[in-house]
């Protein structure tokens, strides 16, 4: 054969890998959308090559759990429960009187027992069922009003976890009145099932999950590098970060007086309410920010900080032997970062990047 | 291929690198250099393509992409009936500037630009993000 053609046939191969080098040259796979559920928005971010097909898992399983744990969805299975459609045991629909028994979802026992171990656990400060008591206060549809304080103080004397029994699956509720509303889990709940699923797909390399301000971060960056979660600044603009966590994994949640909140002739308040007289909490802290790998722990425990302050909540987590990382903003903008391995305390600066392995 | 081959065989005898040299010389420069403007064309496209723009959705209907580098007011929804925000893209930066929200948080966001971000207003259940964001830092927000 001629040497020339070969020598040709050679230069136009390599010319060809060079265009073929163009098409392959695209960036390893990432999906990302922004949906709106459960009165929030949620954000995911997937990296690797099944990240299209697994965003659309994770929104359709978004959808299901909306089913499951809404209490203003109707349809859901929160929803019948508060409504009592269904209600087996020696419940009598007509006068309303008896006890109410459910068999329950796996999804919702874990969510109510969490709620029911964090109202044990407080002295009764954590209550699942304060859902007549906050929708006197209107954050959830509006902007917050004073609600008129004869309707809150009857109201309060009707909520109670005490009528809450959870047996395996099956659900008791002993009040009529009593309704659960698991705002405070729920998110968590869902954001550990999305992300044990992620991580059990082995096409997705990482993934940032944001379901309304609930972060949780796993598994690898495209470049390299560990994950950014900023924490929001109370009362700043939105974005406006007090400080940044770098991590390789885990979850960020974050509990505050900023958010659903209204000023009325010069007194401030807020939708972290006391079950004792069902009105705003005044513990100290303005922000807790609860580091972690247990989501919906994790959800809940930044709520049960809110409540109790500072002190009380972190002799709760030492008692309880729970591994995590709590940022506390004072009500006097003042930083604390407490670390549970340690039982320490230390003052942490507006802006500081904390580095922390959950 | 013979016609052309036979001559040169005769000839290369005496100076047979050089005629192929300088042949083969200004074929893998010819080549060389179209490879490397269709790789150019390809990266430019990819980039182009990949440029950051800004995706304004409600009720997860998409109701339009923006470009970040034409400064505009973009108004959703209308004054008159209620429901409205007003988003503006200014120096490649996007803010809502008005709306009639009942808590007006999504007026109070910080402005999201080409690195990415969203800016959202649940009441009306509104979704501005920025697609292709270059990524900047924080990768997200706890709030």
């Amino acid at each position: 054969m001629n040497r020339r053609v070969r020598i040709i046939s050679c230069i136009c191969l390599v010319g060809l890998l060079f265009l073929f080098g163009c098409k392959e040259e695209k960036t390893p796979g990432v999906a990302s959308d922004t949906k709106t559920f459960f009165d929030t928005s949620v954000t995911l971010t997937i990296y690797g090559e099944g990240a299209d097909a697994a965003l659309a898992v994770c929104f359709a399983r978004c959808r299901d759990l909306e089913q499951v744990f809404s209490a203003q969805n109707s349809g859901s299975e929160l929803y019948r429960i508060n409504k009592r459609e269904g209600a087996g045991g020696d419940y009598d629909p007509a006068s309303r009187t008896g006890t109410a028994e459910f068999t329950v979802s796996d999804e919702l026992r874990d969510a109510i027992s969490l709620g029911l171990e964090a109202y044990q656990d407080t002295n009764g400060m954590f209550d699942i069922t304060m859902l007549p008591v906050s929708d006197l206060w209107d954050f959830r549809t509006g902007r917050g009003k004073l609600p008129d304080m004869y309707l809150l103080a009857e109201e309060v004397l009707r909520v109670g976890s005490d009528y809450v029994k959870l047996d395996g699956n099956t659900l008791r509720l002993s009040n009529r009145n009593t309704l659960i509303d698991l705002g405070a889990i729920a998110k968590g709940c869902i954001s550990a099932s999305l992300r044990d699923y992620l991580m059990s797909r082995d096409d997705v390399d990482g993934a940032i999950l944001n379901l309304g301000g609930n972060i949780d971060v796993f598994g690898q960056k495209p470049d390299g590098t560990l994950w950014q979660v900023g924490i929001q600044k109370p009362f700043g603009n939105r974005g406006e970060l007090i400080a940044t966590v770098e991590m390789p994994k885990g979850c960020v949640i974050s509990s505050g007086v900023y958010e659903r909140c209204f000023n009325e002739s010069g007194i401030f308040y807020h939708h972290i309410l006391s079950p004792k007289d069902g009105m705003p909490v005044h513990s100290g802290i303005s922000q807790a920010t609860v580091i972690g790998t247990d989501d919906a722990l994790a959800d809940t425990l930044s709520t049960v900080c809110m409540l109790l302050g500072k002190d009380k909540s972190e002799e709760l987590i030492l008692e309880k032997g729970y591994q995590v990382h709590v940022l506390y903003t004072g009500s006097d903008g003042t930083l604390t970062l407490f670390d549970s391995e340690t039982g320490e305390e230390q003052g942490v600066s507006e802006g500081t990047k904390l580095h922390i392995e959950p | 291929m013979t016609r052309s081959s036979v001559p040169e065989e005769k000839e290369s005898k005496s100076r047979r690198k050089s005629t192929f040299r300088r042949a083969d010389l200004w074929l893998l420069l010819g080549i060389g250099l179209f490879s490397v403007l269709l790789f150019g064309f390809f990266l430019w496209k990819d980039t182009r393509i990949r440029e950051p723009m800004l995706e304004i959705t409600q009720d997860g209907q998409v109701l339009g992409v923006f470009p970040l580098t034409e400064d505009r007011d973009i108004l959703i929804g209308s004054r008159e009936s209620g429901n409205y925000n007003l988003c503006r893209i200014e120096g490649g930066k996007v803010r809502i500037v008005e709306a009639d929200c009942p808590d007006r948080s999504c007026t109070r966001s910080l402005a999201i630009d080409r690195r990415g971000g969203t800016i959202i207003c649940l009441p009306h259940r509104l979704v501005l993000r920025i697609k292709d964001g270059t990524g900047g830092i924080p990768d997200a927000v706890a709030e």
